[in-house]
């Protein structure tokens, strides 16, 4: 092509190999493929720059870099809407899960824009749950187990459930479940995987209790200098390939569970009567969210809420 | 006139040194709050992590100019070593004023930082959801105090580089130590 | 590219030849190449974003800590003690005293996680005691600044806190994977003692006479406290009661008890204690600070990657590799300091190391050993600015006496790339428990 390429900088959090890093890195090449090379989306992936992702949102917006792979809950410090889908047990199951991102999605295409930024796709990451060193079978075997959280949500919720929620740096984890400094930890499989964690427990209870989707962005100043044909094979793009990048994120949790089953950890699912404690535990924090995250957030609640219990 | 500037601003560096010695001596007891409150009393504070943090953040720039008096601030001499005992000055000199540009560029860039923060209200992603513009306006008094110890220190080399032969002892208050 | 490079090395050697602040003069490199090559973006705000970021993330928080624990025993007699208890055991082996250097600093190095901190400490007692008992000035100050190093390589060490964040591996792994290289080290570190003093007798004093069973047993007595203090440490890891970062409050309350028991303890030196652990933190935070933005800097101008593409084209064999790797770091680390380094290169050659078949656990012990020699590397070496600072030698001659560990390190470091087994075999074996 006879133009210059223009050279957009796109940063991810994870490292190289992570489904995150690696779809963003598809993405990538097939708009460079379909734009013949115009658009190059220039991945930098695992921290190389310097960012960890809380500042996501804002490092966008500011231009530090021109677009970025972030995890929306790490967002809420500057749009507390952003957090709805990691709020406790607000989706029991899959059906749930896709219902509140498609109501979710134009109330974060209006934060977006807020921020300067242009939302083009969002990837959940697996569904969370419990690894731990005795079996979780109803909410009274959580009575007391010391457990690493990691948000607000997570905290007051196992909190509530009557555990004993821990907060310690990612770094200290391994070490602590180790020694027996925490009895058990909160995070979807791929992370246990990642940690070896069948050296230190033996259940994995997948509650689902928290969503944590990834949304990939770009700065409005960057997308506004691409031509309306280059935006366009973007966002045809992005409708096209974001299915395909969350069937990515489901093989991820089954391949992940697989592997820890294969090292001899037990894994199950709440059952009628967990769900409904797991519900009833979890009302605070819906109505905590409804009263701090702002009128939007409250109207996004209802209306997911109303359509769910429509069905 | 030379001494009189050179002591305000020791005892600038030592008070907000102090302040860092007392943040190290916070984030001991925070540290040591949590080992004894998930060990003996089956709870965790949870807030430790997060305020260590800031309070490391606030050791690092509170204590720099304090450190930067008393020559402990790591710098090459190689050059130094090997020049005559004029161009020392003028070499030191040069080295203080990059420093004053750089030092600038982080006050600058801390200040802009601290009043996005403010106008966002941005809070922690933590279960604490602190308002992160508290460490953050800390560590930039911090900064701007440094800043403010190489221009001294600019100007007293510029004037008369004896006044910094002699260094503030750690354990005495600037006035002690340089009367 | 180059131009990238060439700009980005001159400003580096004019900024830290002019005799800028280490940690200035890396974030001005960092700043000025931006503000050349990428003027368009805003440099100020991702500069406060990546100083916020670095200087108050939870893996740094043990090291003010290990920092105080040091200051608080340096104020106490315990370090008297442990080389007092140390010198009759050691009376008869060639060398004698100068072993006390080792084995101080191996056992400081349990409690410690910083060559800094490990080579004051010990630097203090014994740099004058041995000038004073005979022994040739150069000698011990060699002995002091190789055997320093040994506080990064055995656990716990805040190099491999660091590595360990960077690299995602377990930081117990890696903590483990340090003992056995450490340990081995320390021991040619004292066959190199011995056969130098054996070699040139006229450097030690004479011998003491006389030694009976009680002194012996006097000096294990007078061991006593520092074992408990290191027990009660890697007790506290060992049993749940803390995790590493913590370990650093429980060896600050170990040191307050000491200084306690000791009656070395009075709001004063605790003062004193804390301003001085406040300096020394501020002063490698900000080296950690100007050694992050720079290498921030660096990835946005794309010169890791290109760097890594260059080798990755040379496709070296793995032990080829491992040998250019060592060069490459022997020369960054005579003007780099330690962390800095692994901060600034583990996204080109972590995954160049792991593509060679090489343990990501393996690597981190080969940095800690870079990072090590990069202590006692002139121009930038903080184990000789220690020992400048403690004896008033010249860096220069403390460099010259500390070269032939510093061979050493570079033919262990060798050693390990052909046995990795070395680093790898204790950590696997232990896998199993939990
Ligand atoms: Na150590
Ligand atoms: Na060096």
């Amino acid at each position: 092509s006879a133009h210059a390429a223009t050279q957009l900088m796109i940063v991810t959090p994870w490292p190289d190999g992570n489904f995150q890093a690696e779809t963003l890195k598809t993405f990538s090449s097939a708009v460079e493929e379909a734009t013949d090379g115009e658009v190059i989306l220039d991945v930098h992936a695992g921290g190389e720059l310097g960012l960890k992702g809380p500042e996501l949102l804002s490092a966008v917006r500011d231009g530090i870099v021109q677009g970025a792979d972030m995890l929306l809950t790490q967002q809420v410090g500057e749009a507390p809407l952003l957090g709805i889908e990691s709020v406790p047990y607000l989706t029991r199951d899959e059906e749930d899960a896709v219902l509140l991102r498609d109501t979710a999605w134009p109330y974060y295409e209006d934060v977006a824009a807020r921020f300067n930024q242009k939302f083009l796709y969002t990837v959940p990451w697996p569904g969370q749950g419990v690894f731990t060193q005795q079996p979780i079978q109803t909410v009274e075997d959580l009575a007391g187990v010391k457990l690493r959280t990691v948000d607000k949500n997570g905290t007051e919720f196992f909190d509530a459930l009557g555990a004993s929620p821990v907060q310690m740096p990612w770094g200290e984890v391994v070490p602590a479940l180790a020694s027996g400094a925490i009895d058990g930890v909160t995070t979807s499989t791929p992370s246990g995987v990642d940690g070896n964690f069948w050296e230190f427990t033996d259940y994995f209870n997948k509650l689902d209790w928290q969503l944590a989707p990834d949304v990939v962005s770009i700065n409005l100043d960057a997308w506004n200098s691409l031509t309306d044909e280059q935006q366009q094979i973007i966002e045809t793009l992005a409708r096209e390939m974001e299915p395909q990048f969350q069937q990515v994120s489901k093989d991820e949790d089954a391949r992940n569970a697989q592997v820890l089953a294969e090292h001899g950890m037990q894994m199950s699912s709440p059952d009628a009567a967990m769900s409904r404690q797991l519900t009833e535990a979890a009302q605070p924090q819906w109505q905590q969210f409804r009263e701090a995250a702002g009128t939007e957030a409250d109207a996004l609640m209802t209306r997911y809420l109303e359509a769910r219990d429509a069905e | 006139m030379i001494s009189r500037l050179l002591r305000l601003s020791d005892r600038l560096a030592w008070a907000s040194a102090a302040l860092a010695a007392l943040a190290l001596a916070l984030l001991f007891i925070l540290m040591l709050s949590e080992i004894v409150a998930r060990n003996l009393l089956g709870f965790s504070l949870g807030f430790t992590w997060e305020i260590s943090g800031y309070l490391l953040g606030l050791i690092i720039f509170m204590a720099s100019s304090w450190s930067l008096r008393n020559e402990k601030h790591i710098r090459i001499t190689l050059l130094r070593e090997n020049l005559p005992a004029a161009g020392v000055r003028w070499l030191d000199l040069l080295a203080t004023l990059l420093g004053v540009v750089i030092a600038t560029f982080f006050s600058a860039a801390f200040i802009g930082f601290c009043l996005q923060t403010w106008h966002s209200g941005t809070v922690s992603s933590t279960p604490q959801q602190i308002p992160l513009i508290y460490p953050r306006l800390l560590m930039a008094l911090g900064l701007i105090v440094f800043t403010l110890t190489l221009i001294v220190r600019g100007v007293v080399l510029l004037v008369d580089p004896a006044w910094l032969d002699h260094t503030p002892d750690d354990d005495l208050t600037p006035r002690e130590a340089n009367s | 590219m180059t131009a990238i490079l060439l700009t980005v090395a001159a400003l580096l050697v004019a900024l830290l030849a002019s005799g800028v602040w280490v940690g200035l003069g890396l974030a001005g490199v960092g700043i000025a190449s931006l503000e050349v090559f990428r003027g368009f973006m805003p440099v100020d705000k991702l500069l406060a974003q990546t100083v916020w970021n670095s200087t108050t993330s939870a893996e740094l928080v043990a090291l003010p800590l290990f920092i105080l624990m040091g200051e608080l025993l340096f104020r106490s007699r315990l370090t008297q003690l442990l080389f007092d208890g140390l010198a009759p055991w050691v009376d008869r082996i060639p060398g004698r005293l100068l072993h006390t250097n080792v084995l101080g600093c191996t056992l400081f190095a349990a409690i410690s996680g910083s060559s800094a901190a490990t080579t004051a400490t010990v630097g203090r007692i014994t740099a004058s005691e041995l000038t004073q008992r005979g022994y040739d000035p150069r000698v011990a100050a060699g002995t002091l600044a190789g055997a320093g190093t040994l506080g990064f390589l055995i656990p716990p060490s805040t190099i491999m806190i660091i590595y360990g964040v960077l690299a995602q591996v377990s930081i117990l792994k890696m903590f483990i994977a340090g003992i056995v290289p450490g340990l081995l080290l320390a021991a040619a570190f004292m066959s190199y003692i011995g056969i130098h003093a054996l070699l040139n007798p006229g450097q030690l004093p004479p011998r003491q006479r006389g030694l009976r069973a009680g002194d012996y047993l006097r000096a294990l007595v007078q061991l006593g406290p520092v074992a408990l203090l290191i027990g009660f440490v890697i007790g506290s890891m060992l049993t749940g009661m803390a995790t590493p970062t913590e370990a650093g409050a429980v060896g600050v309350l170990g040191a307050l008890v000491v200084c306690l028991l000791q009656r070395c303890l009075s709001w004063k030196s605790l003062w004193s204690a804390l301003m001085g652990a406040a300096q020394i933190t501020s002063m490698i935070g900000l080296i950690i600070v100007g050694a992050m933005f720079l290498s921030v800097a660096m990835g946005f101008l794309s010169v890791p990657r290109t760097i890594a593409d260059a080798i990755a084209s040379l496709e070296l064999a793995p032990l080829a590799l491992i040998a250019l790797l060592l060069v490459f770091f022997v020369v960054l680390g005579t003007l780099l300091e330690g962390m800095s380094i692994i901060v600034m290169t583990l996204p080109i050659t972590l995954p160049l190391i792991v593509q060679a078949g090489f343990d990501p656990i393996w690597f981190g012990v080969f940095l800690v050993l870079v990072v090590e020699m990069a202590q006692i590397t002139p121009p930038v070496g903080f184990n000789l600015f220690v020992i400048n600072g403690i004896t008033g030698m010249k860096i220069g001659q403390i460099a010259r006496a500390v070269l032939p560990f510093f061979l050493i390190m570079v033919a262990f470091t060798l050693l390990l790339a052909v046995v990795p087994e070395i680093v790898t075999w204790l950590p696997n074996h232990l896998q199993g428990r939990g």
